[in-house]
């Protein structure tokens, strides 16, 4: 489609000057074409490239989400999260701009190179000439912007994560009244990137700078030789045979000969950016999946809730769980008791189906853990979405109807606050549910897991701190699940949990 | 007020480089000049010996020097090339240096806020907001303001230059140009408006919803709402793509209309010239000239209207960082130096109240307190009794709504906070690990300190074996993009960072979350010695995750409890 906007503006503006009235009809024709599938071509691109990043968003997500809870935990969610995005958009303008005028240098020089041919074979040869220098150019540039990406982008990626990390460390720079410290930071990696950028830039420059010059010996070249031929000066090959018309087509092809290659160079650093991101999205592509068999149902099986016979798992920083077996029934409380790092929260994490164990068997409900509904998972940071009290609790069974949440609230002790509230289980949650204490974070939680209707609740330090007063009402929710029949294992340290248990597993002992 | 007010700090950056700024915008004149020379005078000199060739031809022996223009033609070939390689250079210079003064003054202004505003830059979806403002803002002066200025520049220039050469009608069609150009620009910047809120607004909503997905992956794993929850994250997607894509849309038809209008104009141009010049003899040739000259135009004008129509995302991007950067601030430093009262208790509070915004009950209601010299306080409540609130006040983050303050003496009114801040060592729940160094994470608090003061405050956050351990000890780079700590690793490093302040009062917020029992000992025992002669206040949830104390104190709802001594 490109190539006929190139072949027939060749013909028609070189005719022009030659047969008046139908020419210029033809030229005016032709630029509203050239108009119109320029603006399709990149309407095209557009699409596609925006299709591509959609499906290439969407497969992150689906493999982080994949991945499971535990896996993640190497890194912060906020970095994940900006990486789903920022990172995933650069893949846009490479597909847009880079790809289409990656395929243009190749094609169109010869195209054109040829058309010129065609009209003065000496001057198409001086053209085409150059051709066999295109690679050339191709790996000057290539060359320049390989230096330019890997310290570019890398030395930008740091300024900006400086920048990104002062501004939300603010407040704890200001407790030292270090913000000036801050700002030299901030100040000092810009300027470094200034500094560092320009050095390279320098040179990667240079490149295409030399591309430049080519194009303008060039046309001058063709000028030169086609007007030196008209005048006859030159009695050699075609020149005494050249024509005005001729002259002129050339001429103007010899610029247009080079833009597709000029275009290239200008799109090239969206290459840079795309590996860049590449580089960050790769380790996220290659995490593993939790279980896959997720198929099966949760049936009300007689028999224990959770059984677990000698689990033995490593994780990065060693072995932390070995020959762990336990058994569960419905309406059970089992406590994991023991100091932080001895394995509590990776116990819950195998329970969960996040981790699959290394040696031994895991049976929740009757079947393999982590298939929905089979269990209820409360963090130790309970997550709070955006939106209503409401909308949190129906996290945990999307289709349940507003009895049942407010049954759900009821129970877990979330209508002894959210009743005081002026527009009740109605209202909203600030930014990250900043409006609600630890406790009462809690208590929405074991609402939702209430209402989920799973067997199996895993409870990471649910009352880690809380004061007697703030566990209290966390408790009693607690014991309400538990009276329901619900099997719930708790990870804690907390003595008044120690009271409530049926039976206690001490960590400390098994890693 | 106009919204395209809200660039104006911004461009009032690029205002303080005018000089190196007009000399990129000459360098992109001579870079299109350059081109509009050569491709002019390159077709001029192809139609001129053509049409003198056939004069020879009929026996006429007029006299045409080509080695004038064939001189002009090598000279536009190498002016260009050199005109744009410096001229990259100098603009890629210039934004960099803007993008270091931006990310700087940003950062200071941001500084001077209130403690409120920082502390909501701990939200993410709100740094990313803020940190993607910014680099919406970076490029403005290369894309509109330099071509716009060249443009100004170049167009009477080339107007004037062809009118002389070939005929004043080229006037018309330039004309046309120039003002189709001024009315799709503006179109263009009246219609980018709207589209580039939407824009931002769906890729922050988008943001919002990943990071929800990442957060409560678990949860919502284990409710089964997972796929709900990723379905409506591809349906926002969707509809950031389409947003984009009606972009794209709208950028490509504004490229397309400008390419097309300069090469029609070219052709008028070359129509009208060989209408109204073929009577003389070179009257082609300058009708080329004139049409080869226009077509160098399309290096600059097609630009100018796409790069006005995503000022409408610089503008929304702009307007946002204003409305954060707005708040009053802190006042400046003071001159005078505090002068502390020897006697006095380190700290006294009478009747201390605030009230969050928004909120029926104060956070502190009338709450008092003495901390004589040398004192250890503990302080114990749950999250939300009011922990926070006083420790922000205390630290001077936030002035109390009623009641008054003394430190080592002082009224606090009379002081500035930082002055007090000087006199403290305050670790909170948050203190952020920054993306340093180890040293440079510690040197924040006492700049001056040697690395055998860093490594003694390293061994009494039972720290120095973990930082020996690490690949280039002192100098290993951690925090963001760094060498990952622990939770409870960050946690004593932002201890030992505190323990560099050589200050009479010590505040510590819950000094040992993320430490397990046996190293909470270690840290504890160590912290003795260097407490002794301090006065502290510990906060936490429990009296047994603080370090000893003389005293304790229960807060409840923003008011002390009569203490139950355990």
């Amino acid at each position: 489609m490109l190539i006929a906007w190139l072949v027939d503006r060749a013909v028609t503006d070189g005719a022009s000057p030659k047969v008046l009235a139908p020419a210029a009809a033809a030229l005016i024709g032709v630029i509203l074409l050239r108009g119109a599938l320029a603006y399709l071509r990149r309407h095209l691109a557009a699409g596609e490239a925006l299709r591509q990043r959609h499906r290439i968003r969407g497969a992150l997500m689906q493999r982080l989400h994949a991945a499971g809870p535990a896996r993640l935990e190497d890194w912060h969610s906020a970095d994940l999260a900006s990486r789903a995005l920022h990172a995933v958009d650069t893949v846009e303008p490479y597909i847009a701009n880079y790809l289409p005028s990656r395929q243009l240098a190749l094609l169109l020089p010869l195209i054109i190179g040829a058309v010129a041919a065609l009209h003065d074979w000496l001057a198409g040869l001086l053209l085409l000439l150059t051709a066999p220098l295109i690679p050339l150019f191709m790996a000057l540039i290539g060359w320049g912007a390989a230096a330019l990406s890997a310290r570019f982008e890398s030395r930008r990626a740091q300024a900006a994560a400086v920048f990104a990390d002062h501004c939300r460390g603010l407040l704890s720079l200001r407790l030292f009244n270090a913000e000036n410290q801050g700002t030299a930071r901030v100040r000092g990696f810009a300027e470094r990137l200034r500094d560092d950028s320009l050095r390279v830039l320098r040179v990667a420059f240079l490149s295409s700078a030399v591309l430049e010059f080519f194009a303008a010996v060039a046309v001058a070249a063709v000028a030169i030789y086609v007007g030196m031929g008209l005048l006859g000066y030159i009695d050699f090959g075609p020149a005494p045979e050249l024509t005005l018309y001729s002259g002129l087509t050339v001429l103007l092809l010899a610029p247009e000969f080079f833009v597709p290659l000029r275009e290239l160079a200008t799109h090239y650093h969206d290459r840079a950016s795309a590996l860049g991101a590449a580089e960050q999205l790769a380790p996220l592509f290659a995490l593993p999946a939790m279980r896959e068999d997720a198929t099966e149902s949760v049936g009300t099986t007689p028999g224990p809730v959770a059984k677990l016979e000698g689990v033995a798992l490593t994780r990065n920083h060693g072995q932390i769980l070995s020959g762990l077996s336990l058994e569960l029934a419905a309406g059970e409380l089992l406590l994991l008791w023991g100091p932080s790092g001895c394995g509590k929260s990776s116990a819950l994490h195998v329970l969960a189906g996040h981790l699959p164990p290394d040696a031994g068997f895991v049976t929740v409900a009757g079947g393999a853990p982590g298939r929905p509904g089979a269990t209820a998972w409360l963090g130790q940071r309970p997550f709070l979405a955006r939106g209503s009290l409401r909308r949190n609790i129906a996290l945990g069974h999307p289709d349940a109807d507003d009895a049942a949440i407010e049954q759900a609230a009821r129970l877990c002790g979330v209508m002894d606050y959210a009743a005081a509230l002026p527009e009740g289980l109605d209202t909203r949650l600030g930014e990250r549910g900043l409006g609600l204490s630890g406790g009462q974070a809690q208590r929405l939680a074991l609402a939702r897991a209430w209402l989920s209707r799973a067997p199996l609740l895993l409870l990471d330090e649910p009352t880690a701190g809380l004061d007697a007063d703030a566990a209290a009402p966390v408790l009693a929710a607690i014991q309400a699940l538990r009276a329901e029949g619900r099997a719930l294992v708790v990870a804690s340290h907390d003595p008044q949990l120690r009271e409530l248990a049926d039976r206690i597993v001490d960590m400390a002992g098994t890693g | 007020m106009h919204p395209l007010r809200a660039l104006l700090p911004y461009l009032a950056l690029l205002h303080r480089r005018r000089g190196t700024a007009l000399i990129g915008v000459l360098l992109l004149a001579a870079t299109v000049a350059s081109a509009v020379g050569l491709l002019g005078l390159s077709g001029w000199f192809i139609t001129a010996t053509g049409v003198t060739a056939l004069a020879w031809a009929a026996g006429s022996r007029i006299v045409f020097d080509i080695f004038l223009p064939g001189a002009g033609i090598r000279f536009f070939a190498l002016s260009r090339t050199v005109a744009r390689y410096f001229e990259r250079l100098w603009q890629h210079a210039l934004t960099l240096d803007l993008l270091a003064a931006l990310r700087t003054a940003v950062f200071v202004r941001l500084a001077a806020q209130p403690a409120a505003v920082l502390a909501r830059l701990r939200d993410a979806t709100l740094l990313d907001r803020l940190t993607s403002d910014v680099d919406a803002i970076d490029n403005l002066p290369l894309r509109v303001v330099a071509p716009l200025a060249a443009a100004a520049l170049l167009l009477p220039l080339i107007a004037l230059l062809l009118a002389w050469l070939a005929t004043p009608w080229v006037l018309l069609p330039l004309g046309a140009l120039t003002a189709l150009t001024l009315g799709l620009g503006l179109l263009a910047l009246r219609s980018g408006m709207r589209p580039g809120r939407r824009l931002r607004a769906r890729s922050e909503a988008l943001h919002a919803r990943l990071l929800e997905s990442l957060t409560g992956l678990a949860e919502l794993h284990h409710a089964g709402s997972l796929d709900a929850h990723a379905a409506r994250s591809r349906q926002l997607d969707a509809r950031l793509a389409q947003a984009q894509r009606r972009r794209a849309r709208r950028l490509g038809a504004l490229d397309a209309a400008m390419t097309t209008a300069v090469q029609l104009t070219a052709a008028t141009a070359l129509l009208l010239g060989l209408l109204l010049l073929d009577a003389t003899p070179m009257g082609a040739a300058a009708a080329v000239l004139a049409a080869l000259a226009l077509l160098g135009l399309n290096e600059l004008l097609p630009g100018l209207p796409q790069a006005l129509y995503q000022l409408g995302e610089t503008q929304t991007a702009a307007a946002r960082l204003n409305r954060l950067l707005e708040g009053a601030g802190e006042p400046p430093d003071p001159a005078e130096p505090m002068q502390e009262a020897a006697e006095a208790p380190a700290l006294q509070l009478e009747s201390v109240s605030l009230w969050h915004r928004g909120r029926p009950a104060p956070a502190l209601a009338e709450v008092s307190l003495t901390l004589a010299r040398g004192e250890r306080l503990a302080i114990t409540g749950a999250s939300g009794s009011g922990k926070s609130s006083l420790l922000q006040i205390i630290a001077g983050l936030q002035r109390a709504d009623e009641g008054r303050m003394h430190v080592l003496g002082r009224p606090s009114e009379t002081l500035h906070p930082a002055q007090w801040r000087d006199r403290m060592a305050v670790l909170t729940q948050h203190s952020e690990i920054f993306a340093a160094t180890v040293a440079e994470n510690l040197r924040l608090a006492a700049p001056e300190a040697i690395d055998a003061a860093l490594w003694r405050a390293l061994h009494v956050a039972a720290l120095d074996d973990v930082v020996t351990a690490l690949p280039d000890g002192l100098d290993t780079w951690v925090g963001e993009a760094g060498a990952r700590l622990s939770g409870g690793q960050a946690r004593r490093l932002a201890l030992a960072r505190v323990l560099l302040r050589d200050s009479p009062i010590v505040l510590l917020d819950e000094p040992a979350t993320g430490l397990d029992a046996a190293t909470r000992a270690t840290v504890f025992a160590r912290l003795e010695e260097w407490l002794a002669g301090r006065s502290a206040i510990f906060l936490g949830h429990d009296p047994s995750v603080l370090p000893r104390a003389d005293r304790a104190l229960r807060l409840y709802e923003g008011r002390f409890r009569a203490s139950t001594p355990d």
